[in-house]
């Protein structure tokens, strides 16, 4: 009898490679050693060591990683405080869906928005104004994520606190927030790697001298990829890896307190 | 200072259309063990949250030693509530779950440890003080929860359905403890239930509540033994209600023929009776008020069913030696003192 084939595990491979290929050609290719990124001529690390002397792409980089963290903070701080409101409502339905509303609306829909907004007000495209418009998105994934958590939550665990003299910013912070936690770690991760390689609403916000990482990159591809290009994706993707298996961690750890 | 430690004057309270409480009065006095008891939606829980103070009435008064309640704000009312999900602070361990209450006091840090030590000790929870709340089963954390409750030492206790989340076993020394622990810190305790069996063998006094309205407030021997309506008759124990016609003397069943009794409603009008089914006696007869239907074997005594002419169902209890095959005929007696008319 002749030997089975297994359909479904063939199928499996076929996904994983259609998936993962680019990624791995990206990474594999960042190792190599030739100053044109389609020709293999040896491994190394030569291309990691020569982006630490490339001045625009280090200060794009701590640019786009302060971005990150300042997104990270207000997304938290405003997504949290949302969540915490909504869930306080009875009826919520329409404003639950315009909190998570942004997640979903298209990035493009949303930077000509938010470039119409701040030229209509006057505000100088720099910085600020990517912080601002990232935060816009990074919220509604953190309200998406938090709101989950917080209708899990018996809501008689703040009404004990109350009950045991505890006034509302005890209950807050020594109740809520820390039972939150896990969702808050996971809010935090995702909005930080969402800004940290977002690109069509950096490059419709941001002014021309404070150009962000994938920005970048964008300019260099214009010349074809060069090895830079594939260094600098393998260390993005790296960061965001790291991120979600620190998130993942501490994210068990918080659960099972 | 009068012996009622908490007294609820014509309270009212309405969500939207739903009549939760309507004018609802009553007084516990101090060291009771006092239950509201009723089916679920009776309005028994929004009492509880008033008293708590998680809900505000319409309107009347809650006097505890004849002051008011409702205009002291919930964290520092004398009240405590035990939730019925007990909960539990899951990311804090047992001993800072006990002495949560006690951080917001002006106790200094020793005092409340002393004060925590003290109560884990008297509750038995002495080896699990570091543990989370879900390293414990369910009865253990029954008791943080009710060593959390206490830790206050408030003048009430409210209990929120405390045994309906506990297996049969542990129920029963839970109702033990409970009553234990009642009587060892001095406090009155208020007990919510839907469950009469945990209101009788828990409570010194019982209020039964039916759509927002007390039916009745006695003793639960008194419940059983005199319910003044046919809804406590119906909730407290098991019972048989029956359709009659009251007559000068007492009333008319067409099964049981003419009884008469001490009162009389006046002739001809439509009444209910009830007789509790330890109260009937019944002889076989070739042509009796009714036909066996079921006879289950209980240990002591055997449950018959029995479907009398009127198509009414009897439940009685018999002795297990007594010969009722299924399909005989029977005749019912009683003494006209153990029946109740309506």
């Amino acid at each position: 009898m002749p030997k089975k084939i297994n359909l479904s595990l063939i199928i499996t491979l076929v996904v994983l490679v259609f998936l993962y290929l680019p990624i791995m050609t990206v990474v594999g290719l960042s190792f190599n050693t030739s100053s044109n990124s389609l020709i293999w001529k040896g491994f190394g690390f030569d291309w990691y060591q020569n982006i630490w002397t490339n001045e625009p792409i280090i200060s794009s980089f701590q640019r786009t990683i302060f971005v990150a963290l300042v997104t990270t903070f207000f997304s938290l701080l405003i997504g949290t405080t949302i969540s915490i409101g909504l869930n306080k409502m009875k009826a919520g339905g329409f404003l639950r869906t315009f909190s998570t509303a942004p997640a979903i609306v298209p990035d493009l829909v949303l930077a000509i928005g938010l470039l119409t907004t701040f030229s209509t007000i006057s505000l100088s495209l720099n910085l600020r104004t990517v912080i601002i418009s990232h935060t816009v998105f990074c919220t509604a994934f953190v309200v998406a994520i938090v709101l989950a958590r917080i209708g899990l939550m018996d809501p008689s665990i703040e009404e004990a606190s109350t009950d045991l003299g505890a006034g509302p910013f005890k209950t807050l912070f020594k109740v809520t927030i820390p039972q939150l936690m896990p969702a808050l770690i996971a809010g935090a991760v995702l909005s930080f790697t969402l800004s940290m390689d977002e690109f069509v609403i950096a490059f419709f916000t941001n002014g021309p001298e404070t150009p962000t990482l994938p920005m970048v990159i964008y300019s260099m591809i214009r010349f074809g990829v060069t090895p830079e290009i594939n260094v600098l994706g393998t260390l993005l993707l790296a960061i965001s890896f790291v991120g979600v298996i620190l998130a993942q961690r501490i994210g068990k750890v918080a659960d099972s307190i | 200072m009068s012996e009622d430690l908490l007294k609820v004057r014509n309270l009212t309270k309405k969500f939207g259309t739903i009549t939760a409480l309507n004018n609802v009065s009553l007084e516990i006095k101090n060291n009771e063990m006092f239950a509201l008891l009723g089916p679920s939606g009776c309005g028994k829980t929004t009492l509880l949250r008033i008293i708590a103070g998680f809900e505000y009435p319409d309107s009347g008064q809650v006097l505890i030693n004849d002051s008011d309640l409702l205009s002291i704000p919930t964290r520092t009312r004398p009240v405590n509530l035990m939730f019925q999900s007990y909960a539990l602070f899951p990311h804090m361990d047992i001993f800072s779950n006990i002495s949560y209450g006690l951080t917001n006091t002006s106790f200094t840090k020793e005092e409340i440890n002393n004060q925590t030590n003290e109560i884990i000790e008297k509750i038995g929870l002495g080896e699990h003080v570091k543990k989370k709340p879900n390293q414990l089963s369910g009865g253990q954390q029954q008791r943080v929860a009710l060593a959390r409750a206490i830790a206050r030492k408030p003048k009430i206790l409210l209990l929120d359905e405390p045994l309906s989340a506990l297996d049969k076993k542990i129920r029963q020394e839970m109702q033990v403890e409970l009553k234990r622990i009642q009587h060892e810190f001095g406090i009155t305790f208020i007990i919510v239930t839907h469950d009469q069996d945990e209101a009788i063998s828990l409570a010194n006094r019982i209020a039964v509540f039916d759509k927002g309205e007390i039916k009745q407030i006695s003793t639960p021997q008194e419940l059983y033994e005199n319910p003044t309506n046919e809804f406590v008759a119906n909730f407290i124990g098991e019972g048989n209600i029956l359709k009659a016609t009251s007559t000068n003397f007492g009333f008319e069943h067409p099964c049981l023929g003419k009884v008469n009794i001490s009162h009389s409603m006046g002739a001809g009008k439509s009444v209910t009776i009830l007789i509790r089914p330890e109260s009937i006696i019944l002889s076989p007869a070739t042509t009796g008020a009714g036909q066996i239907t079921d006879a289950v074997f209980a240990g002591a005594k055997k449950n018959i069913t029995i479907k009398l002419t009127t198509n009414e169902i009897v439940r009685v209890y018999a002795d297990k030696s007594a010969n009722l095959e299924v399909g005989s005929h029977v005749n019912l007696s009683f003494n006209p003192q153990d029946v109740r008319v309506f």
